[in-house]
């Protein structure tokens, strides 16, 4: 065995990312790692990189006791890896990026950067990606896909063994991906090794020699990837399946379209076609990068679409700022709370009046009295922790934080809701509260348009789900016939 | 008396006038009536009344999160246009005053169109117009425009009820614009906007919309104090602005403006007005040089931030 990973554990406050899991590397092999969102992988892959440093357990590289505790010491004994996370410099030539913080010196004048061999051996690289591109560009202006590329040239720009791509091809084009196998294949006959990271299951069969799921930050086992078809893999990722607690009155009326899309297209999605009907609660569901919150975002007019037709109760509209879509009764519930849906250094009856000041207001003067008396009754009514309504947002758990941004929206009455992952960091509790006020709205004919990542939650209580990949709707499904399976798979392009 | 501490400490507007008053007390011992008088009081806030005006612009400005460097130019111009106006073009003094205000007015729109269409930083861009502004009034007013009518000194010279004209405009505005952002619900978006830009346009608020506004009330305010100055010199004096811009952002921040945005109040920023003009008052009274009175401006302005740093993590 070229690396072999024995009962490494990893805790986070309050998470067991990992425990005991086993895993283990051929040379020459490519082996890949699935699982669902938190089970564990990319964890892994940042202690293997000597990045985060694990609890307990051992690694061996060629039958010896090795100790990865730093990324230098992991880089030493031949362990390169691709971030998810971009960790390129904007502001830098592409091949300064390639060699990052050490890039070859002059031998005979002391720090100073040897200029013509950097330049020789990055078009190596590049050369060995299939890239035609200017060396002295700046990374910041590549597309992602091209970064994604960079990042590929600077992983291997170090002498490795094992080759981590943690999820290499969720920005990169087809052909761009089809040169990143080839190089892949290239390498294995070399005899060095890859550790593949994807959410792409076809593409896991197609590259693999193994794979190892993860789930819930366990070990599930390792199989033969000629041996087992994608049905059985997404079996293991999910492991037993899961009671569906249903919320089953369904209130939708499928005559009367509160919203529809037609050919609309913007950044990060393309031609997506949608029917909104009144008092149903659509889910839009799919992997991290799918598009759903930049839809979410041109319908609501944040980062308006370059083109298509919106309708709103059969009108056609123009969306070009978020007072567009609330003048035309849409809200949207951000998934960052923090950043995007609260004024968190401002007070909780100061939160519920920034998006209903219209509310309060007669006459351009603003009524403080009803201000703070419709603060003090959302309050009561959705259950929010707070010793007065002149708390501060900042120091209020995620879930009381979750239910002042719901409250908020609520409280302004539109016809359509956007909730982008309402439960995202909250508690068991909270979350049922937050379905249930959801299910409540919707049986008084308000429309939701839900974007969720949480399987349980999709299937619990939308009427219909929409599955979006690679910033298309890849299928739709009614509640009744939905289950996991069907939806990971259309989530995977499937 | 800790929570009575706390109190000051926490509200800005007590701890400045608590700040005020125990100033005034010391001052009153060692200077006794040579501080302690009416007519001293009134000299400190007639000469504190532009400063205070374009004390409110930029404190708007502030809780809204931008700020603008170019109000000392703005100033200056404010003051050669009404000079140009009456004396080169020969028109009534109150139209040349109406129209250097709408000038002012639009300087601060081109502020604003530079920064929200044009994506450039709020401080590069009042840097430079503060230069550009700034030109403009020497191009204009050379030395100085001097021998103004006797109807327009008469504006900035009056008395009524015993108390001179400009501390009543102050005033007037000082209310005016204390109730705009207390009371009115288009001003008061400028606090959402300045609490989180992107949440604020998430709610629908046009942030676009607020930087005009702002700018132009800042301009217009600035150009205002401008107009005041020369009517009270009787003449137009284009290099009268310079620095102003220090006094101004520093009263605002002693009056609880945040560089962050989103907090602050009108009524906040006119105490760090006066407050910054009491001190200068004991400088005048005891003989310092006045070139002291940048140094201790400056050195005021980074005590207001850290205590506010200080404040905030207790």
């Amino acid at each position: 065995m070229l690396l072999e990973a024995k009962k490494i554990s990893k805790k986070f406050p309050g998470v067991q990312a990992l425990k005991d899991v086993d895993f283990n590397l051929k040379a020459g092999e490519v082996h890949a790692i699935i699982g669902e969102n938190g089970a564990g992988k990319s964890t892994l892959m940042h202690i293997l990189s000597g990045i985060y440093e694990h609890d307990s357990g051992e690694f061996y590289i060629n039958n010896k006791l090795t100790k990865l505790n730093s990324f230098q010491k992991a880089k030493k004994n031949g362990i390169s890896i691709v971030f998810q996370e971009r960790s390129l410099f904007p502001n830098l030539s592409i091949e300064e990026n390639i060699f990052g913080a050490s890039p070859p010196k002059n031998k005979n004048i002391f720090f100073q950067i040897d200029w013509t061999n950097l330049s020789k051996k990055a078009q190596e690289y590049l050369d060995q990606l299939n890239m035609t591109i200017n060396k002295k560009v700046l990374v910041g202006e590549l597309s992602v896909a091209r970064q994604q590329m960079i990042e590929i040239a600077k992983a291997i720009s170090n002498d490795f063994k094992i080759l981590i791509l943690d999820e290499p091809t969720a920005s990169i084009t087809l052909q761009e991906t089809e040169v990143l196998f080839e190089l892949i294949n290239e390498f294995k006959k070399e005899g060095r090794s890859i550790i593949y990271i994807s959410h792409r299951l076809k593409e896991i069969k197609k590259i693999a020699d193994r794979v190892s799921v993860l789930k819930d930050g366990e070990y599930v086992g390792t199989f033969n990837s000629p041996d087992v078809d994608i049905d059985f893999l997404v079996n293991k990722m999910l492991g037993r399946s899961l009671e569906n607690k249903k919320f089953n009155d369904i209130s939708s009326s499928e005559d009367e379209i509160v919203l529809s899309l037609r050919n609309f297209n913007g950044h990060g999605f393309k031609d997506i076609n949608l029917d909104l009907f009144k008092g149903e609660i659509l889910t839009l569901t799919g992997l991290s990068g799918a598009g759903r919150t930049e839809l979410a975002y041109a319908i609501f007019g944040y980062v308006p679409a370059l083109n298509g037709q919106i309708k709103i109760y059969n009108k056609d509209s123009k969306i070009n700022h978020p007072k567009d879509a609330i003048a035309n009764g849409i809200g949207y519930l951000s998934e960052n709370r923090k950043e995007l849906g609260l004024f968190i250094g401002m007070e909780y009856r100061e939160n519920i009046e920034s998006n209903n000041l219209d509310k309060f207001t007669k006459n351009y003067i603003i009524n403080w009295g009803k201000r703070d008396k419709v603060s003090n009754e959302l309050k009561d009514k959705f259950d929010i922790k707070i010793p007065h309504i002149q708390q501060l947002v900042l120091n209020l758990s995620g879930g009381n934080q979750q239910k002042v941004s719901i409250s908020k929206w609520i409280y302004a009455n539109l016809n359509i809701l956007i909730v982008d992952e309402p439960t995202i960091g909250v508690d068991v509790g909270a979350k049922f509260a937050i379905y249930k006020i959801l299910k409540e709205i919707t049986n008084n004919g308000v429309s939701v348009l839900m974007i969720s990542s949480d399987i349980n939650e999709t299937l619990n209580i939308s009427d219909r789900i929409l599955v979006m990949f690679d910033g298309k709707i890849n299928g739709e499904l009614k509640s009744d016939e939905a289950n996991e399976e069907k939806i990971l798979k259309m989530a995977s392009g499937l | 008396m800790n929570n009575i501490l706390k109190i000051i400490i926490s509200n800005r507007t007590i701890f400045l006038l608590v700040l005020m008053f125990v100033f005034s007390i010391i001052a009153t011992i060692f200077l006794g009536s040579k501080f302690a008088s009416l007519a001293n009081l009134k000299a400190v806030i007639l000469g504190q009344t532009s400063i205070a005006i374009m004390t409110i612009g930029m404190m708007a400005l502030l809780i809204s999160g931008v700020f603008d460097l170019s109000v000392g130019s703005i100033f200056a111009l404010g003051s050669v246009f009404c000079g140009y106006l009456i004396k080169s073009v020969g028109l009534p003094y109150p139209i040349a005053m109406i129209l250097a205000l709408c000038g002012c007015g639009l300087l601060g729109a081109v502020n604003a169109f530079i920064i929200t269409k044009m994506h450039v930083n709020a401080l590069i861009t009042t840097l430079a117009t503060m230069g550009i502004f700034k030109g403009l009034a020497i191009i204009i007013g050379g030395a100085g425009i001097m021998g103004l009518p006797k109807e327009f000194i008469y504006f900035g010279r009056t008395d009524f009820l015993g108390v001179p004209s400009p501390i009543w405009y102050f005033l007037i505005i000082l209310v005016v614009f204390s109730y705009l952002f207390s009371n009115v619900a288009y001003f008061r978006k400028y606090y959402f906007v300045g609490g989180n830009e992107k949440a604020a346009t998430l709610s629908g608020i046009s942030v676009n919309h607020i930087r005009f506004t702002g700018y132009i009330l800042s301009g217009l305010l600035a150009g205002f104090g401008g107009v005041l100055h020369a009517s009270r010199l009787g003449a137009s004096i284009p290099l009268a602005g310079s620095g102003l811009e220090l006094q101004v952002i520093a009263a605002a921040v002693v009056g609880g403006a945040s560089l962050v945005g989103g907090k602050g109040t009108i009524f906040g920023g006119v105490l760090g007005a006066m407050f910054l003009a009491l001190v200068f008052n004991v400088f005048v009274i005891t003989g310092v040089s006045a070139y002291w009175i940048p140094v201790v401006n400056g050195a005021i302005l980074i005590l207001a931030v850290y205590f506010h740093v200080v404040f905030k993590k207790e």
